[in-house]
């Protein structure tokens, strides 16, 4: 009873899918080596014998890749440019409305060393790799779209030709600069019990107040762990599965990996527009910082004082270590 | 403080722009492929663009794969 | 209007791989690429082993075609999913998207990165001049300009590929499960291929010209 109405579903399911209109009862029953069960599981995607070992997995219909697609083509891409524009926009409010943060008092001329010289380094390595990683990603997501439409088919083929062999081959490079850059800076970025002042007055963002802190504030922080770590280590692992094919992994794998890489670089990307305008244009001798690894000491006391304090202590020399020292501990 | 508040409305809009409608099919149309034309199958030599006679041939060539109308009847 | 598709009837398939090796030979396909290939269900089991031979089934709305970040991909008059190979960077996002894994990469220099997607062409060559050598060496034989269906299809022994204009396909496919009886579920991927997509597209053009 439920076989033959299963069975006359299927007729007319295919029936439908040929587009012929109804087809006459067959006039023999369900013949003998009816293997219903057998297609439903390649409908279902479950793992087939091949003859041939072909670079493609063991699969006939693989509805996951539909799937992507559909994550690929449609949030990703839309949100993330979103995103990606909003905090652009984002930014520019910003700085219209906020302005550029100066030095309130006058600089002293007297020098603090802020990062060392493989420091400084490993933080242009991770940065120049990152700028040219986010542009060739950014063309190979949106240059159908955007680039096409300007320079035209047959040289938005040869850009991207060069965006794909420069983001795999420097790919691994930014994942490595990141490991060192993660083990130098971790330790004073760990949580001090200041941070919570900042957190308490959102950093004085918007307010213009000077919270003191640390080696690096807790704004920082949230840089070094949700930007550098975290999607660091995101994007360069699943970046590693895709630069790498051949090393067992399937296609289902390299789509989770797509999927997360691509949603990750956007948000990274989106964090580090943050990043940039600050230690750039946003605020007064923050680029000199990175650029010379040496900061004034007015600029050290107004953004970092307890670590100004210390450096002071310390005889201002060496690079400054506050060894995780609680503040009512050094003070 | 207004600014503050400013900020809070701007970022308010922009991040619920960003939940806009996205489609949750994608469907392929036309096709956005601007490279090099390809001509069509009736213009090679053999067929000189006679459209009609390509598209009959390959019709009675498809009927060739099937034998149920060679076979006589059962 | 033809609208080319292929049709492997399972309950027919005897997996012999002559559309493989036909389809190597006439196009000879570079070692290590393989445009169509024989998939066996149940190998082995008595009674249930089924297989069926599979290659891009020139897909209706085509998820390489969406997903290709330079769009080399386009569609003949006649419903055949051909690709530029000089404009294709080797990403392999098409291979990602593909339900039927046609798209195809040779591993070419360091790391073996993927070099330019090759895949089935339903043996209608690519943008190049019809029958030319830069066309075959590129995309291999161009039979349809020919006036003739892909070879696969043609020579295959049992009848069970099966290439052509989609209604004709579905006629004949129609007659046989009619003569043996069953339901037509052995008929596996023609709705991955050919369903939403094509439906879609043919109502918002107002149907099929």
């Amino acid at each position: 009873m439920c076989a033959h109405l299963i069975v006359m579903l299927r007729t007319a399911l295919l029936a439908a899918v040929l587009g012929l209109g109804w087809i006459a009862a067959p006039a023999v029953s369900a013949p003998p080596d009816n293997n219903a069960d057998v297609y439903r599981a390649v409908r279902e995607g479950s793992a087939q014998s091949i003859t041939f070992t072909a670079p493609a997995d063991q699969m006939l219909i693989q509805s996951e890749g539909q799937t992507w697609r559909q994550w690929r083509n449609g949030p990703i891409t839309q949100i993330g440019g979103w995103v990606l524009a909003g905090v652009f926009i984002a930014l520019v409010l910003f700085r219209l409305i906020r302005g550029k943060i100066k030095l309130e008092g006058p600089p002293t001329g007297r020098l603090i060393q802020r990062f060392t010289t493989v420091e400084r380094m490993t933080h242009w390595t991770v940065a120049g790799t990152f700028v040219l990683l986010a542009l060739t990603g950014l063309t190979l997501l949106f240059g159908k779209h955007v680039v096409i439409p300007l320079i035209g088919y047959s040289a938005f083929s040869w850009l991207a030709a060069l965006a794909k062999n420069v983001h795999n081959f420097i790919g691994p490079l930014f994942f490595a600069a990141t490991l060192v850059m993660i083990a130098l800076f971790v330790r004073d970025n760990l949580w001090q019990s200041i941070d919570a002042l900042w957190i308490r007055k959102a950093g004085g963002l918007l307010s213009g107040e000077h919270v003191p802190s640390w080696r690096f504030n807790f704004g920082e922080k949230t840089w070094f762990w949700l930007g550098v770590t975290g999607l660091g280590l995101l994007v360069g692992i699943t970046g590693l599965v895709l630069d790498f094919p051949g090393y067992g992994q399937i296609r289902q794998d390299m789509q989770l990996a797509h999927i997360l890489h691509a949603s990750g670089a956007l948000i990274f990307m989106a964090l580090s527009l943050g990043h940039i305008y600050i230690g750039s244009v946003g605020m007064e001798g923050a680029l000199e910082s990175m650029k010379t690894g040496y900061v004034d000491e007015t600029w050290a006391k107004e953004h970092h004082e307890y670590w100004y304090r210390e450096a002071k202590g310390a005889t201002g020399a060496a690079p400054a270590a506050p060894t995780g020292a609680r503040p009512s501990g050094a003070h | 403080m207004n600014a503050t508040r400013t900020v809070i409305l701007i970022g308010a809009a922009l991040a619920l722009a960003a939940c806009s409608e996205a489609p949750q099919v994608t469907h392929y149309e036309a096709g956005t492929y601007s490279g090099k034309p390809d001509t069509r199958p009736w213009e090679s030599a053999a067929y000189g663009g006679d459209k009609a006679k390509w598209e009959s041939d390959m019709r009675a060539r498809a009927r060739k794969q099937t034998e149920i109308g060679r076979m006589p009847p059962s | 209007m033809a609208r080319m598709k292929f049709l492997c009837d399972t309950e027919r398939c005897i997996e012999c791989n002559g559309c493989v090796t036909a389809c190597k030979n006439e196009h000879e396909v570079p070692w290590g690429i393989q445009r169509r290939r024989v998939v066996t269900i149940n190998d082995g089991v008595v009674g249930q082993e089924k297989s069926m031979s599979v290659a891009c089934m020139h897909c209706s709305d085509a998820p390489c075609m969406a997903v290709c970040p330079v769009d080399v991909f386009y569609r003949t008059e006649d419903g055949v999913v051909l690709h530029d190979k000089d404009a294709c960077i080797g990403c392999g996002y098409c291979f990602y998207a593909c339900p039927f894994g046609a798209p195809q990469f040779p591993q070419e220099g360091a790391f073996g990165q993927r070099g330019k997607m090759d895949k089935c062409t339903f043996c209608a060559g690519g943008p190049e001049a019809d029958g030319s050598d830069a066309e075959f060496e590129k995309y291999g034989r161009n039979r349809l300009a020919e006036g003739k269906l892909p070879l696969c299809a043609e020579m295959c022994s049992t009848k069970a590929l099966l290439g052509g204009d989609g209604t004709a396909l579905a006629d004949i496919f129609r007659e046989r499960v009619v003569r043996r009886g069953g339901t037509g579920a052995e008929l596996i991927g023609w709705n991955t291929a050919y369903g939403g997509g094509e439906q879609k597209r043919e109502q918002t053009r107002g149907g099929d010209k």
